[in-house]
């Protein structure tokens, strides 16, 4: 290992299990400015995070170790796709691999132990945000694998470290395809973070929630795994946008020096769009991120006609 | 104003004739007397008369009305709970205030496949007052509401009986911060009434100064809660912000951002300075400004308005027949307003504000509001134009023993009657626009998206704690 | 939509809250047993750009299992009795 990869692979790993959070800090507060307020600042979910580890969880009464593995589960999956994503050209293969499947696999997987855990608490709102989470997934996989489809034909390989190589540079200035692509990845981004239109992680309504509906039960320590996991799912698809789809140079400490740009610019788009606009239609949702899984499509189309 | 006794059947065909003539229902409450249990219903007409229609309970319970006008539904189950007043062909009676009962007296019945319920509250998840809802669902479309309210059941009424009739103006306006003046207002009305007192016009502007400061925060908070339902958090800080501007200059004028204690009975204490009138005409005219600069900002805000229409409907028919009231009947194309009828405020020729367009839906009453908000400041820049003094009525005619007040809160109309016992409050009834209303949310939320229930909610904007008492 | 934003900008600018002395973190779940509705339309308010009660670390919670504190309104009316002791 060189001592480039080296120091890749430690800003990856340090970065993804401690700054994730910061992400949603920064976006927090970037949305209460422009709402007018104060905020408290992009540390807050720090606090959070101190305040839930220090105290003890509550168990729902007639759960089953389905309940309970649920959110150690979802903070697992987190920290594998941390590991699988490479922040940069050079980034070493943690024992992981690096292939973008793989990514849509454990993004299930963290789902998957969510809602099944919902079934367990058969708490009626909990299972209410699971079904309608579940059938959205159906669209935001379609969309993101689609997405991952086009960068990964551009570059020539699944393999998330050459995708990110494979489109750096000019690339993204002359081909059409990771535009849409890149339409499409936003969607995705999104709809993975449970953020507005699609979901509103602001909200109180217990009627309207879906990512927040499944984790209502859980408490005290499980509630910092799975706020940890938010911010870590977080970290995943902003890193994969800000190198993938957004310009970036070539060169892995040019790629490093930038990311944190990137990320922040991503971050404040992210509180702008939560800002001015309001929650979709649920059923219009499908539509919107099925939308997106065509113009991946488009991409992939227009590509291959390009190179035809 | 004219009070029939009628026994049994003489009721009922009277009050048939009343409402083939015309005449609207109004309120039905129970009372108990030397002679017994007794039902009393106040009719309305369009010109703003009254007529009471009593009927002694034989021996216990009355020919019910609902059959006539469903709208005083509510009505008969709240005097058979509070009373044990009977409603002969009121099937099923259901309990509304009596909540020792099993799942199925009040939760309607609904079958089917894949058919199930989903209960909310009474504790909600966010800042609102508690409720139970039942809804009956396939999937996530409504089928059926059940709203069993009443957890905020303080017993206001009974605590104001016995009292002094000034004395009770505090517990019985109570009931409800949001609609604190109005309640204040209409139940001085019914005092008044009692007493043979009647309105200066100093009075008269006085009280529809704090009518008309109450419906304007209420109208911004409406606005408000209505961006907060589906989520969009510029609007909702914009509009949260004018109602603090609002409820600032409530505490200016009169000591208290409610307006507690600005209303009385037999005349008005408010004393409210030139100085403290040019704050007001400032502010006011600031927050028009500035409120229909963010209106607009939502209007074209395209992610926000295409959640608005087609969704929570009542038609005009619906609404007509449910007794809905307010800004929720006028969007539907009821357009009535106790404000045109209303000799003891100065609403000099009031004219409703009409909507070009009564859907009846969610769209429809948003824009209503926002619609009615200018009239609503025009009427104070109107009124604001010197000191108001304090003032007492005048005496006009000899008293009764029942008086009524009926007042536009910003949920509609609300009743308050007032049976007096020597110079104390024998009875008092206190009926609000959002009891009026809530029949109605119910009905609109059927065949809708559970994730649009809280927006329908919303877009009637009703207060539990006036419905509860 | 940008004057809207702009405006806020400007309320902002024209509050001009302290920054909170020491901000911590802390979890209210609100249940209303019996107000007048008062303390819930002032609530409402508290998270408005007027008070911002986030910038102290404060936030109002949908699950009593995500609390740290009970905020009870009202005088505790006998229906809600039941309810405020499951929660």
């Amino acid at each position: 290992m060189t001592s480039q990869s080296a120091s890749v692979a430690v800003t990856q790993i340090a970065g993804g299990l401690a700054l994730s959070p910061l992400l949603i800090g920064v976006t927090q507060q970037a949305k209460a400015r422009l709402q007018g307020r104060r905020g408290a600042g992009p540390l807050q979910p720090y606090r959070e995070l101190r305040r839930l580890w220090g105290k003890s969880g509550v168990d729902v009464e007639g759960t089953t170790f389905v309940y309970r593995l649920a959110p150690v589960i979802v903070a697992a999956a987190m920290g594998a796709a941390i590991l699988l994503v490479p922040i940069a050209t050079g980034a070493p293969r943690l024992g992981v691999g690096q292939d973008a499947l793989v990514l849509a696999g454990l993004l299930a997987l963290s789902r998957l132990a969510v809602c099944i855990a919902a079934w367990d608490t058969s708490n009626g709102f909990a299972l209410q945000g699971a079904s309608r989470d579940l059938t959205l997934s159906v669209f935001v996989e379609a969309a993101l694998v689609l997405s991952l489809a086009v960068a990964a034909l551009v570059a020539g390989t699944t393999d998330l470290s050459g995708v990110i190589a494979g489109t750096a540079g000019g690339h993204l200035w002359t081909t059409p395809a990771l535009a849409l692509g890149g339409v499409a990845f936003a969607l995705v981004i999104v709809a993975e973070t449970g953020r507005q239109p699609v979901d509103n992680p602001d909200t109180h309504l217990e009627l309207t929630m879906i990512y927040e509906g499944p984790v209502l039960e859980y408490a005290g320590r499980d509630q910092a795994y799975l706020q940890w996991a938010l911010a870590a799912r977080h970290w995943v698809v902003l890193v994969l946008a800000a190198q993938v789809f957004l310009p970036h140079p070539v060169g892995t400490w040019w790629q490093l020096a930038l990311l944190p740009v990137s990320l922040g610019l991503l971050c404040i788009a992210l509180a702008v769009t939560e800002t001015v606009l309001a929650k979709m239609r649920i059923l219009l949702v499908p539509r919107l991120i099925g939308v997106g899984a065509a113009v991946a499509l488009l991409g992939i189309v227009t590509w291959l006609v390009e190179t035809a | 104003m004219n009070t029939h006794h009628g026994s049994g059947s003489a009721y009922g065909e009277g009050i048939a004739a009343a409402l083939a003539d015309g005449w609207r229902f109004a309120s039905l409450h129970a009372t108990t007397k030397d002679e017994g249990r007794m039902v009393r219903t106040l009719l309305s007409s369009k010109d703003g008369d009254l007529r009471i229609e009593s009927v002694t309970a034989a021996p216990d319970s009355v020919p019910t009305i609902v059959d006539l006008c469903p709208a005083a539904g509510w009505d008969e189950r709240e005097a058979h709970d509070l009373y044990g007043v009977g409603f002969d062909g009121h099937e099923p009676l259901r309990p509304l205030i009596d909540h020792d009962v099993a799942l199925e007296q009040f939760a309607t019945p609904v079958q089917g496949h894949d058919a199930y319920q989903v209960a909310v509250g009474p504790i909600h998840a966010g800042v609102i007052e508690s409720g139970h809802f039942r809804f009956h669902v396939v999937g996530d479309l409504i089928l059926h509401v059940d709203a069993r309210l009443f957890y905020k059941h303080r017993g206001l009424e009974r605590a104001a009986e016995g009292l002094a009739l000034n004395d009770a103006l505090g517990v019985v306006a109570r009931s409800c911060s949001g609609c604190w003046a109005s309640n204040a207002v209409a139940y001085a009305h019914a005092c008044e009434g009692v007493l043979g007192l009647a309105a200066p016009p100093e009075l008269a502007r006085s009280r529809t100064i704090l009518l008309e400061l109450e419906r304007v925060w209420n109208t911004l908070n409406d606005i408000s809660a209505i961006c907060a339902g589906v989520g969009l958090a510029a609007g909702t800080s914009r509009f949260a912000a004018l109602v603090d501007d609002a409820r600032r200059l409530n505490q200016r004028l009169t000591g208290h951002r409610f307006l507690f204690g600005s209303v009385a009975v037999g005349g008005s204490t408010l004393d409210v300075d030139a100085s403290a009138i040019s704050d007001a005409r400032e502010t006011l005219a600031r927050i028009r400004s500035e409120s229909s600069r963010a209106w607009k900002a939502l209007l074209f805000n395209g992610s926000f308005i295409d959640r608005m229409p087609d969704i929570g409907i009542v038609d005009a028919a619906t609404a007509s027949t449910l007794g809905t009231v307010g800004t929720a009947a006028r969007a539907a194309g009821v357009v009535e307003d106790l404000r045109t009828t209303s000799p003891r405020l100065a609403y000099d020729d009031f004219e409703v504000a009409v909507l070009r367009r009564q859907t009846g839906d969610v769209q429809a009453r948003l824009e209503q509001r926002a619609l009615e908000l200018l009239p609503c400041l025009d009427i104070l820049d109107r009124l604001l134009d010197g000191p108001v003094r304090p003032v007492a009525s005048v005496r006009a005619e000899e008293g009764a023993s029942i008086g009524v007040g009926r007042v536009e809160s910003p949920r509609g109309a609300t009743t308050c009657i007032v049976e007096r016992d020597g110079d104390r409050v024998g009875r008092v009834r206190l009926r609000t626009g959002s009891y009026a209303n809530w029949p109605a949310v119910a009905h609109a939320a059927a065949g809708n998206l559970l994730p649009d229930f809280p927006l329908i909610n919303k877009s009637f904007e009703l207060c539990y704690a006036c419905v509860d008492r | 939509m940008l004057t809207l934003l702009r405006d806020l900008r400007n309320l902002r600018r024209s509050i001009a809250l302290p920054a909170a002395a020491s901000t911590g973190s802390l979890a209210i779940r609100h249940v209303d047993c019996g107000s007048c509705n008062g303390c819930e339309h002032e609530l409402t308010l508290v998270s408005s750009p007027v008070v911002d009660m986030a910038r102290y670390g404060l936030g109002i919670v949908a699950s009593p299992r995500h609390a740290d504190v009970l905020l009870v309104t009202g005088p505790v009316t006998t229906r809600m009795h039941a309810a405020l002791l499951t929660a």
